[in-house]
């Protein structure tokens, strides 16, 4: 239960109230996680928790570009993300990423941050960081450092018994390319269950694409797929699902159980839509 | 552990003191005697407690009492002025209400949709109002209702201009 609330104005604050509070001590960013049922309200009554509030930590707050990085605070909103003049530009596929989680109302909440928090696979913002090639800025009593996003994802928000605050997501500019994002959720409005992102660029040869993919929620960890294609198996309906099938095979092979059996049919309809979204917005 | 909180809510300053794992909800209807607000999933799920946070439409079920500081509140009660009856009744005469629970949180977000975007085509109602269960009316007129409130909110403004 919670037991304590700790409002952090600044970093250094916020790390020494997890490093002070170890395990007890919770984040507290939009709180549209962590609030609701499976989150620490059914969580046992003899586990203290102590809530360190980050929200009003200025320097964890907004989108900027600098030295050719994207960089946003984790205590941003996704609404703020979704409507942001500078991510609509530079990387449109977060937008697509971030309009699907929840409704108006968590997305008014919902953090950057919390979205990778939750430690996810299929997390609707992680997938296309994952594609960016972004890196998590963090910190702990130790100092501040970089880490790529998948490896924050393996590794957790602790190393050694010490707690580590995420405090920027940068991101390098995005090249002009084409995108796509889907996602599956089994809950009314709910987590994605399934997700996939599909960039297209022009290849260095002519006639030819380079193809990024990467899936979530289809194993532990978000998996990836690169390749330079023809053109013509991509705009072609036929070839384009015969690329699609190559890769759900290469990723995630036969299914081995009846759970598996769902997502081994569910992936080549996402990754399938994403395509064709990223091939419209070659076309447009 | 309590902790003091100083809030506005539906225009007046409220002052007290809570308890550190209280919910907004919570707080606005064992405190405050502000029922408006319904309890139904309190897991963010069922739209029946969205009141506007500074202006925002949010679950109060999922966010605590200790979150907020100086913040502006504004449940159904509040939305007395002349412009948000006019979303009631839009409700009322297109057949958006039936039982009556989820219509103080759809209200509200309505109101908070039509405050951002006075003209909202269907999709976007749609966007706006997808946290909200409704078991009764099967959104159809939920969406009508919302671009009715739209049209007459529109011709009130217009003659206020003329």
């Amino acid at each position: 239960m919670i037991t304590g609330y700790i409002r952090a104005t600044s970093v250094a604050e916020a790390v020494s109230a997890l490093e002070e509070n170890k395990s007890r001590g919770w984040i507290l960013a939009g709180g549209t996680d962590i609030l609701q049922k499976a989150g620490l309200k059914r969580y046992k009554k003899s586990n203290p928790v102590v809530l360190i509030d980050i929200k009003r930590i200025e320097e964890l707050k907004g989108i900027r570009v600098e030295e050719g990085w994207l960089v946003i605070g984790p205590a941003t909103t996704l609404d703020e993300l979704v409507k942001n003049g500078v991510i609509q530009a530079v990387a449109p596929v977060l937008v697509q990423a971030a309009e699907q989680v929840g409704s108006a109302e968590i997305r008014n909440r919902a953090t950057v941050g919390g979205n990778l928090g939750t430690k996810r696979s299929s997390a609707d913002l992680l997938i296309p960081l994952v594609g960016l090639k972004a890196e998590a800025e963090i910190c702990d009593p130790a100092g501040r450092r970089k880490l790529l996003i998948e490896e924050l994802l393996r590794k957790g928000l602790e190393e050694s018994g010490r707690r580590m605050l995420i405090t920027a997501i940068k991101i390098p500019v995005p090249q002009p390319t084409a995108w796509g994002y889907r996602r599956w959720s089994r809950e009314s409005m709910g987590r994605a269950y399934l997700s996939a992102m599909v960039s297209l660029e022009r290849g260095l040869e002519e006639g030819t694409y380079q193809v990024n993919v990467v899936l979530g929620g289809a194993g532990l960890w978000p998996c990836g797929y690169e390749a330079v294609v023809p053109e013509g198996k991509i705009f072609d309906r036929s070839a384009s699902a015969s690329l699609v099938e190559r890769i759900i095979q290469e990723k995630l092979g036969d299914a081995t159980s009846d759970r598996d059996s769902y997502k081994r049919r569910l992936a080549p309809v996402i990754l399938g839509e994403a395509l064709e979204m990223a091939v419209k917005g070659v076309r447009a | 552990m309590r902790s003091h909180l100083c809030l506005e809510v539906n225009g007046f300053p409220w002052e007290g003191d809570v308890e550190v794992g209280q919910t907004l909800l919570d707080l606005l209807r064992d405190s405050m005697g502000l029922t408006g607000a319904k309890k139904g999933c309190d897991g963010g799920e069922c739209g029946a407690c969205v009141v506007l946070l500074n202006g925002k439409p949010v679950n109060s079920c999922l966010i605590l009492g200790v979150d907020l500081d100086g913040d502006s509140i504004t449940t159904v009660e509040g939305l007395n002025d002349e412009e948000s009856r006019i979303i009631q009744e839009a409700y009322v005469s297109i057949g958006a209400v039936q039982c009556g629970f989820c219509s103080p949180g759809m209200i509200v977000a309505t109101k908070g949709l039509l405050d951002q975007n006075p003209h909202p085509n269907a999709t976007e109602v749609n966007t706006a109002l997808v946290g909200h269960l409704c078991r009764c009316t099967g959104y159809v007129r939920t969406v009508d209702a919302v671009q009715e409130a739209a049209r007459r909110l529109g011709e009130r403004r217009r003659g206020q201009t003329a």
